[in-house]
C-alpha cells in the first residue's frame, strides 16, 4: 500500500526511556545479539579504580553522588568498611539496570554515605531485602509516584549501632539512621541506575530519596515490635522495607479514649492514595508515645489496633457521587460497611494492610501514616529479613 | 597530587542489537501491548482502527501485561516474538 518504513534505525528515539518500559539494554547496530545479563552469579568482577587529581569532593558529587557532597571512597576506607567480608561476593542485582551490588560495590557507596565500618552488618541484609522480588524495587525506581524505601530497624542492633528510634526519628537525629539510609538510597542510584533526573521518573520525589530510615521505640513500647509480630525472636535483629511516601503527620491533642486517638488516624489513613481509591494500597501507622500510652490504657494489642482502623477508615458513598474521579470506577469491588451510622465503603483489603510500628519522643500527641505505593503481589509488598 | 577512588557505579553495559525494521506494514502482523494502566485501550483502540482502516496490516493482536509495576512475564514476551512487530502503549 505504499506506506513509509515505520521506523529506520537510530530514529532519534531516546536511548533511555524511562519509566515503565525503561529500556534496559543499550542498543547497538554492530552486535547481533544481546548478551543475557546473568542474574544469578554468585561472585561478580572487582570494582575498578580511578585516578582523580582534581578536588576528590567535587569528582564525586559529579560523578556518583546524590547532590550532596560524599566521603571519597578511596581505597583503604572501602577495604577498611568491607574487611572480613568477600569483595567479590554478589548480595543482589539493583532493578532496574540490575548492577552487580558486590560487597566491594556495596562497601564504596557505604563509605560515600559516611557509614561506620560495623554498619555493614545492616546493610547487605538491607541489600538483598531490596532485591527480593515481593518488593519490585524494578517498579519502585521507575514509577512516577511518591514511593521509596523506608527502611525500619528492629532488634537490639538499634542499640549497639546507634540507631534513633526516639525524637525526630524520621529525621536529622542520628548518624546510623542517616548514612544506612543514604548508603541504600546510593546503592539504587548508582548500581540500580535510578538517575533522579532519568530512570526515576517521581513527579514530586521524597525527601526520603536522601535517607528513610527509622528503628521502632521498642524500650517504650507496650506491644511485641513488628519483627516479634512476624515471628522473629526479640533478641534478634532485622530490617523491614516497606515502598511508601514522606510520612504524613496526624495531630490529635484532645482525645483521651483509645477509639478517640485511632478515628483520628483513620481519617488520615482514609486518604491514602487518593480518597476514594480503596482496597488496592496500604499503609504504616507509626505511633508516637503519647498517643500509645492513651491507647494502651484502654486495653488495645498491635491487632487491636489494626483490627479498629481497619474497621473505621471508609469513604462516605457520597463521595462517590461525582461524574468522574480516581476510584469511582473501581467501586463494584468495594466492600460496603457501616462507620458511625453512615455507609462507606471500606478502604482497605484487611487488617494486615495497615503496619502498626511505635517510634518518636516523649512529647507531643502526634502519630504519622505512611502511605504505600501499589500493593500486593502486583505491586510492592513489604519484606523483612533478619540481621545475623 | 592524585587520590585512587573505587568506582561505586555499575560497570556493566550489556548491549542489544536493534530487531530489523519493518519496510512496510502491509500484510504484517502487528501487536499491541496495553501495560495495563488506566486510558491504554483508549489509544490502542484508536491506533488498531487506523492499523487497519490505513495501512492494511493482515491482523492486529492485542496483549495486555497483567500489571504496569512489573516487567512482562516471560510467556507474554514468548507470544509477542511471534508478531512482526509491536507498538506499547506506556502511561495513563
Amino acid at each position: 500500500m505504499g506506506c513509509r518504513p515505520i521506523a529506520e534505525p537510530h530514529d532519534g528515539a531516546p536511548q533511555r526511556k524511562p519509566g515503565c518500559s525503561s529500556r534496559h539494554l543499550e542498543p547497538s547496530a554492530s552486535i547481533p545479539s544481546p548478551e543475557p545479563l546473568n542474574l544469578y552469579a554468585p561472585t561478580g568482577a572487582r570494582a575498578s579504580r580511578i585516578d582523580v587529581s582534581e578536588d576528590p569532593y567535587e569528582y564525586c558529587v559529579r560523578e556518583f553522588g546524590d547532590p550532596l557532597p560524599v566521603v571519597p571512597p578511596t581505597v583503604e576506607r572501602v577495604e577498611r568498611m568491607m574487611a572480613g567480608f568477600d569483595p567479590s561476593q554478589v548480595i543482589g542485582r539493583i532493578p532496574p539496570c540490575y548492577g552487580e551490588a558486590t560487597v566491594e560495590k556495596i562497601a564504596a557507596n557505604a563509605v560515600m554515605a559516611g557509614c561506620e565500618p560495623s554498619m555493614m552488618e545492616v546493610l547487605l541484609p538491607v541489600v538483598r531485602a531490596a532485591c527480593d522480588e515481593r518488593l519490585n524495587l524494578h517498579g519502585v525506581q521507575g514509577t512516577t509516584h511518591f514511593s521509596a524505601p523506608l527502611i525500619i530497624v528492629n532488634g537490639p542492633l538499634r542499640r549497639r549501632l546507634g540507631f534513633a528510634c526516639g525524637q525526630n526519628v524520621f529525621s536529622n537525629v542520628a548518624r546510623a539512621n542517616s548514612t544506612l539510609g543514604r548508603a541504600l538510597q546510593l546503592i539504587l542510584r548508582n548500581l540500580g541506575g535510578a538517575a533522579p533526573d532519568g530512570i526515576d521518573m517521581s513527579t514530586l520525589g521524597n525527601p526520603g530519596k536522601f535517607a528513610y530510615c527509622i528503628g521502632e521505640n521498642e524500650e517504650e513500647s507496650p506491644w511485641e515490635p513488628l519483627h516479634v509480630e512476624l515471628g522473629f525472636r526479640p533478641d534478634q535483629s532485622t530490617v523491614t522495607l516497606f515502598c511508601g511516601e514522606a510520612p504524613h503527620g496526624v495531630s490529635e491533642h484532645f482525645a483521651r479514649s483509645a477509639k478517640g486517638v485511632l478515628k483520628a488516624i483513620a481519617r488520615s489513613l482514609a486518604t491514602v492514595w487518593s480518597y476514594r481509591a480503596c482496597m488496592r494500597h496500604e499503609a504504616l501507622v507509626v505511633l508516637g508515645l503519647e498517643h500509645v500510652r492513651t491507647i494502651h490504657r484502654d486495653g488495645f494489642r498491635k491487632q487491636d489496633i489494626r483490627d479498629f482502623l481497619f474497621n473505621n477508615t471508609g469513604i462516605p458513598l457520597r463521595a462517590y457521587d461525582d461524574a468522574d474521579g480516581e476510584g469511582i470506577s473501581q467501586m463494584h469491588s468495594y466492600r460496603e460497611i457501616t462507620i458511625d451510622g453512615e455507609r462507606c465503603y471500606q478502604k482497605f483489603r484487611s487488617p494486615e494492610s495497615i503496619g502498626v510500628v511505635v517510634a518518636g519522643g516523649g512529647a507531643g500527641k502526634f502519630s504519622a501514616v505512611v502511605g504505600s505505593w501499589a500493593t500486593g503481589p502486583r505491586g510492592s509488598q513489604r519484606v523483612t529479613y533478619p540481621c545475623p | 597530587m592524585s587520590i585512587t577512588l573505587v568506582n561505586p557505579c555499575n560497570e556493566q553495559k550489556p548491549v542489544a542489537s536493534y530487531a530489523p525494521r519493518l519496510q512496510t506494514l502491509a500484510g504484517k502482523t502487528i501487536a499491541l501491548l496495553d501495560i495495563s494502566k488506566p486510558g491504554g485501550n483508549v489509544f490502542l483502540d484508536r491506533l488498531e482502527t487506523l492499523l487497519l482502516a490505513h495501512c492494511s496490516v493482515a491482523h492486529v493482536v492485542r496483549e495486555i501485561k497483567p500489571t504496569y509495576t512489573k516487567p512482562a512475564p516471560e510467556q507474554l514476551l514468548e507470544k509477542l516474538r511471534t508478531v512482526d512487530a509491536v507498538v506499547e502503549g506506556l502511561a495513563d
